[in-house]
């Protein structure tokens, strides 16, 4: 027999999610948890197969109750249920390690679908949001050489760019000088530039200097 | 205000006051041409009457006088706040060093001895003007600082008031609202699942869950305009996630760099945040850009947030005021915060807004 816990503040939601997933898993065992707090006590009490977990809660949020839960209990599958919009939250939830991300009103079919495949060890986004996530990587545009730097090449560019010695960003990033040097070897590369000042000048030009 | 201290179309007024008609009369004589409008008291008592109703520019004081003397009507004049700044040049017998050192105490601003000279009369008395206009445009432009200051504190009071306000809204309208609805929806789908196969009432509940549906997008949107919850997450996860939405709905391709993780306060995170919508709808607006770069980073003990696009830029002399005005509301933002809004472009040359505020 399945044993699904939920956690979300409001109880009308509770209480929504369970009679449409008693549909689905017959003979399931629930449990509710209404915070953060709860949803602990519910974890160490009993043993869970799943958990539906609402991503904004009175208290600790369920962003960081779902650290918490990868770090104690890392084979617990967590499906994260929001309100919000599947932009603004998904991709951060799964890097936290949930198993996939719905929104609250998507359909039953979706919902079952989702706990079906993290249950199995899988994970799931909606049909939605995986177009979405392929959209955004980016179409390769022509790009000016700053464009083509790594984000640490940018940073130790725009530090340069300010001024810095490769000594006092080593400081700055708590980075060795060797590995400063390195990255200002790259970025001299890609900006196809000979050295320190012609990076300023290059940035100068570029309206790069902060 | 707008008579500069020499200007001589602004006619000072000046108060005679001297027991001796033909005194005063000497004086009218040395100072008609020289175009003041002159005013004569007889006595102490008169002048402060005269000084009451309308103060004068200048007060020529005769010391000796029956009933009220000079240094009276000096230490009157000087106790008011109202009158304290009128100039006086008390009139004294020559080489009366008491009758000055009990002047200088009283406040009086200069002397002159009798008999009175002429070319030095005129020479200290507009020295004395000019020298308390200056005093005066000093004063105003205080008193202009002042309430200039002030009102920079009620616009810092009003913009937190108001997004304080955006916030509380935007989260009671997504709990209230949009958990009660999506409880609606979730219950309509337990009814949908019980409905026979084909047949009106079905067709009635899903036209009734699509609506539901629609709602809680509005509901969803409203909240999210007003303030997006990915703001929670912080400056770089609400930044991250506008580039994406901007990208989306301008077509602009955006480069975006998030170089810190710094956590700050909510209402600075809040602040750049806006000056970052600001910007990026400007972009879309005027710039007719086809890229924009984003870097957040961490320089010293700043926290920068640069935002450059390609477009066609603008002549930072001529722009319009509704575009100025939100320029001025984004600098504002960062100048609260004790930092600083910098945009720099041309025409043809793209823009670059820079914002920045210092971080402990």
């Amino acid at each position: 027999m399945i044993r699904i816990l939920i956690v979300d503040d409001h109880a009308i939601v509770r209480r929504g999610l369970r009679s449409l997933l008693s549909d689905e898993f017959q003979g399931a065992t629930f449990g509710e948890a209404a915070d953060a707090q709860q949803a602990m006590q519910q974890l160490r009490d009993h043993k869970w197969d799943v958990a539906l977990l609402d991503i904004t809660m009175p208290g600790k949020s369920g962003l960081e109750l779902l650290k918490e839960v990868e770090v104690e209990w890392p084979k617990l599958p967590v499906l994260v249920l929001s309100g919000h919009a599947e932009d603004q939250f998904a991709v951060r939830v799964l890097k936290a390690g949930a198993g996939g991300y719905l929104t609250k009103e998507s359909a039953p079919e979706e919902l079952a679908k989702a706990i079906h495949k993290i249950l199995a060890g899988g994970r799931y986004v909606s049909p939605a949001l995986a177009e979405k996530l392929a959209l955004s990587v980016n179409k390769d545009v022509t790009r000016t050489p700053h464009e083509t730097l790594s984000d640490r090449e940018y940073d130790v560019m725009s530090r340069i760019a300010a001024g810095k010695t490769v000594t006092e960003i080593a400081g700055e990033l708590a980075l060795s000088v060797k590995t400063i040097s390195t990255y200002r070897t790259r970025v001299l590369e890609k900006l196809g530039v000979k050295n320190s000042a012609e990076i300023v000048q290059y940035a100068i030009r570029n309206d790069l200097v902060i | 205000m707008d008579a500069s201290p020499d200007s001589p179309d602004h006619q000072a007024r000046i108060l005679i006051v001297d027991d001796k008609l033909p005194n005063r009369l000497v004086l009218e004589g040395m100072l008609q041409p020289e175009g003041f409008l002159l005013q004569s008291a007889a006595s102490g008592k008169e002048a402060l009457d005269i000084v009451a109703q309308q103060p004068p520019d200048l007060i020529l004081l005769d010391v000796v006088m029956p009933g009220m003397d000079g240094y009276q009507v000096v230490g009157a004049i000087k106790d008011n706040p109202a009158t304290k700044n009128i100039p006086i040049i008390l009139i004294t017998a020559l080489d009366d060093r008491n009758a000055r050192m009990l002047g200088l105490s009283a406040g009086a601003e200069d002397f002159l001895a009798k008999p009175v000279d002429r070319a030095e009369l005129c020479v200290r008395v507009r020295n004395l003007l000019r020298l308390s206009r200056t005093a005066e445009l000093i004063e105003s432009e205080r008193l202009l600082r002042a309430s200039s200051e002030q009102l920079r504190l009620l616009a810092a009071h009003l913009l937190s008031v108001r997004e304080e306000e955006r916030a509380r809204i935007s989260r009671e309208v997504h709990d209230e609202l949009g958990q009660a609805l999506t409880a609606l929806k979730m219950d309509l789908a337990w009814l949908e699942a019980r409905m026979p196969k084909n047949g009106e009432m079905l067709e009635r509940i899903r036209s009734t869950r699509q609506l539901a549906d629609s709602i809680i997008q509005s509901v969803r949107r409203i909240s999210t305009e007003l303030r997006p919850a990915v703001l929670d997450l912080g400056l770089a996860a609400a930044v991250e996630w506008q580039v994406q939405e901007f990208q989306a709905r301008s077509g602009i391709q955006c480069t975006v760099r998030l170089l810190t993780r710094e956590v700050v306060a909510a209402n600075e995170s809040t602040a750049m945040f806006r000056i970052f919508q600001e910007t990026l709808t400007n972009i879309a607006r005027h710039a007719e850009a086809t890229r924009a770069e984003v870097v957040l980073q961490k320089q010293r003990d700043r926290l920068v947030l640069m935002i450059r696009d390609n477009g066609r830029g603008f002549d930072q002399a001529h722009q319009s005021l509704s575009k100025s005005l939100g320029l001025l509301g984004m600098r504002e933002r960062a100048a609260i915060l004790g930092g600083r809004v910098d945009i720099s472009s041309a025409t043809g040359k793209g823009t670059t807004v820079t914002a920045w505020i210092p971080i402990p």
